[in-house]
Parts: structure tokens; C-alpha cells; sequence
């Protein structure tokens, strides 16, 4: 009678530990795109508004600053960003990729994104620095170099 | 493949440390003898009851275990192999399944050396495997980027970890024996979708933990291969040394 009673309260006391309904809050799918000078100064642009294909609003309007955050599009691959500037408009298609990932029942599931490049870009040169989007303001992940 | 191969030398290590030198104080008769050191005392089949109640009581888990063990007076081959299946999702808006096979493979150590029912309380390492499916169906509609449906799958993939295990086995009845064992599972490696990244590996758990608790509650039968005494014979008391036959002086 010892050991099933050492049984049962054990067993209850490990199986209340295995299940944890701990949710993660992680869609990385803001990419940092910041503008500078060729000697690596920060390039500001008086931006008119930042669009992409397929989304349902601008992103940023009426603003000057050097630097940008967009969201990826989760539904494909690719997103294709328009800068309309008071100066110009300049198209930018970035590629990546997107996996999904079950969470949880309570939380649903989240897109994970990673291997952010550059397709094709209208600036002198560009840097890769950080392949994976973030979800935070501190994000960056391209610098376009303008002469 | 480093790590597997450290595993299994320490097993032959286990397995060829079983001889234990005699006491020279004790003149108990070792049951034993050298012809049958080798020879498993009994083998233990059974089942986890844990995941047959879970499967009965949880619409979203489907899973049974099966355990072996050889018992080799102190050390015990353990071998487990199971099938669990997991589902989630109420409506087509998400839909998550998975399912596969898993195998864990290892060495226990009895500390209850001197229990004449050969009753346990082990330590022990497992190396586990896996092969796996999942499916994921996602039918949304985005604030930003409107509506989307996304269906992804990873076929056919695999994992292994590592265990360190704890647990009892008693004997209850003649061939009957109950047991549990808890599990800290850990050093996951998975291989990666091309589209999706696993949520739940089969054996293992939730692939967002560095480290996973597991615990079974078994139903076993024992079956004896050869007569066997306690592992260790009683505590035999030291003779006090004979009194001296010439007094102070």
C-alpha cells in the first residue's frame, strides 16, 4: 500500500509539470532598411510615403529620416517596397524566406523569416547586415549606399 | 555521430565493469559464479499507462509505449519504442498534426543492492530517435496583407536526444512489477523543414525547450532467466577483535 500511495502522489506531481501552455510571441517579420552616404554617414530622405505590393496601407508617410521599418509580406516570398520621395521613386524588391511553425493551441502559430536579401535596388551598393527581420524598432537589416 | 559514439562505449564499459570484487571480511557464498555473470537474471516487458490514459482521455493525443529491460544483476539494458500522434485545431481556420515512431536506448543503474525481491531504484542515460510527419493548414486573413490560406508539411523527418532517467521498479505480485520513471530529456537535433518548423518531435516534447521533463508510469512483467539473490548479501557486522588475555599491569 506504501509504494502505490508513493506511485499516485508522484505521478500526479510529475504529469501537473508537463504540459506548459507558454505562448511565444516572435513574428519577425520587420525588416530595418537604413540610408547612408558613401562614407558611411547617415543619408536623410524626406520620404512622401513607403508602399509595397499587395498591402492594404502605407507604411510610413510624410516623414524625413534615414531610416525605415517595413513589414515583410508573410503570404509569399518576396515583398516589392516603392520609396516615394520628394526627389524620386525608388523600387526595392527583397526576397526571404518564411516558414510556419505551430505554437500552440492557445497561441496559434507564428512565421519565422530568415535569408532577407536583396533582389534588385535603384541605390550605388547596398550591405547585407543581419539576414533575419526582427519585430522590434531596433531592427537593421540593409544599408543603401547614396552617392 | 561523436556523441553517439561516446554513448555506446560507455555502455561496453558498463556492461564489462559488472564483476565486483569479493569482500574479504564477508564469507557469504556469491550466488554467482563466473560462467554466469553474463547470463541476464530476468527480463521485464511492459507499458507506459501514462500515454494509454492519455490517449483515452485527450481528443488531441493518440500514443502507447512499450519498455524492455535486461537485467544484469546491478546493470539493466533498457529499450523503449512508441508511436504518439498529436492534432490541433477546431475549425479549418488551423489545423495541426503530427505523428511518428521513437525509439530510446540505454543503461540503468540499481541502488537497491540489497533488497532480497531485486527491487529497483536506477539512474540511468538513453540516446532517443525519432521519425516523424507534421501538417499545418492555415486559412487567415491579415491586417496588412489580406486574406492568405498556406498549407505546409514536413515528411519523414528526424531527431535524436539524450535522457537522464530516475525512477523505481517494484515487484507487486509474482511476475507483476510497477515502476515510473522521470526523464530530463535534452540535446534535441531535428532536421528542418524546407517550409515549416517543427513544433512537437515524437519522444521527446515541444522543440522550443532546451530541456523537457517526461514521466512514465509502467505496468510491467518480469520474466526470470535465472535464480538471483539480493545484488549484495546482508550487512555482515565486523568481528571485534578478541580481548587481550594479560590485563593492566
Amino acid at each position: 500500500m506504501k509504494h502505490f500511495l508513493q506511485f499516485l502522489v508522484l505521478s500526479v506531481v510529475f504529469s501537473a509539470c508537463l504540459d506548459d501552455a507558454e505562448c511565444i510571441n516572435l513574428v519577425n517579420n520587420t525588416a530595418g532598411i537604413t540610408f547612408k552616404n558613401m562614407d558611411g554617414t547617415a543619408h536623410t530622405i524626406a520620404f512622401t510615403s513607403v508602399q509595397a505590393d499587395g498591402a492594404s496601407e502605407k507604411f510610413q508617410v510624410a516623414t524625413t529620416a534615414s531610416k525605415v521599418l517595413v513589414p515583410l509580406d508573410i503570404t509569399r516570398d518576396t515583398t516589392r517596397l516603392k520609396f516615394v520621395t520628394t526627389a524620386a521613386t525608388y523600387d526595392v524588391v527583397l526576397a526571404y524566406i518564411t516558414k510556419s511553425q505551430f505554437v500552440s493551441e492557445d497561441c496559434g502559430y507564428r512565421y519565422v523569416l530568415s535569408d532577407l536579401h536583396v533582389v534588385s535596388h535603384p541605390f550605388d551598393s547596398l550591405q547585407i547586415v543581419s539576414p533575419n527581420p526582427g519585430n522590434s524598432s531596433t531592427v537593421r537589416n540593409i544599408d543603401f549606399f547614396i552617392r | 555521430m561523436k556523441r553517439a559514439a561516446l554513448f555506446f562505449i560507455f555502455l561496453v564499459r558498463a556492461v564489462s565493469m559488472m564483476g565486483q570484487t569479493a569482500d574479504p571480511d564477508t564469507t557469504t557464498v556469491r550466488p554467482d559464479t563466473i560462467k554466469n555473470r553474463f547470463l541476464p537474471t530476468g527480463i521485464r516487458v511492459g507499458t507506459d499507462l501514462i500515454s494509454l490514459i492519455k490517449s483515452q482521455r485527450q481528443d488531441n493525443f493518440s500514443g502507447w509505449e512499450v519498455n524492455a529491460d535486461v537485467d544484469f544483476n546491478r546493470y539493466m539494458l533498457a529499450l523503449d519504442y512508441g508511436n504518439w500522434a498529436r492534432s490541433f485545431g477546431a475549425d479549418d481556420s488551423l489545423l495541426y498534426k503530427n505523428d511518428g515512431t521513437y525509439w530510446r536506448a540505454g543503461v540503468d543503474v540499481n541502488f537497491l543492492t540489497r533488497d532480497p525481491e531485486r527491487n529497483v531504484f536506477f539512474i540511468g542515460f538513453r540516446y532517443g530517435r525519432s521519425t516523424y510527419n507534421e501538417t499545418m493548414s492555415i486559412i487567415r486573413e491579415d491586417s496588412v496583407w489580406g486574406p492568405y490560406a498556406r498549407e505546409d508539411f514536413n515528411n519523414n523527418l528526424n531527431a535524436r536526444w539524450y535522457e537522464l532517467t530516475t525512477g523505481v521498479k517494484v515487484k507487486i505480485w509474482k511476475i507483476i512489477w510497477l515502476g515510473y520513471t522521470a526523464r530530463m530529456k535534452f540535446g534535441l537535433k531535428n532536421d528542418q523543414g524546407a517550409t515549416m518548423l517543427t513544433h512537437d518531435v515524437p519522444g521527446y516534447g515541444r522543440t522550443d525547450k532546451e530541456t523537457y521533463w517526461g514521466f512514465n508510469y509502467q505496468l510491467m512483467l518480469r520474466i526470470p532467466i535465472r535464480e538471483a539473490g539480493p545484488i549484495q548479501g546482508p550487512k555482515k557486522k565486523k568481528k571485534a577483535p578478541a580481548a587481550s588475555a594479560t590485563g593492566p599491569s
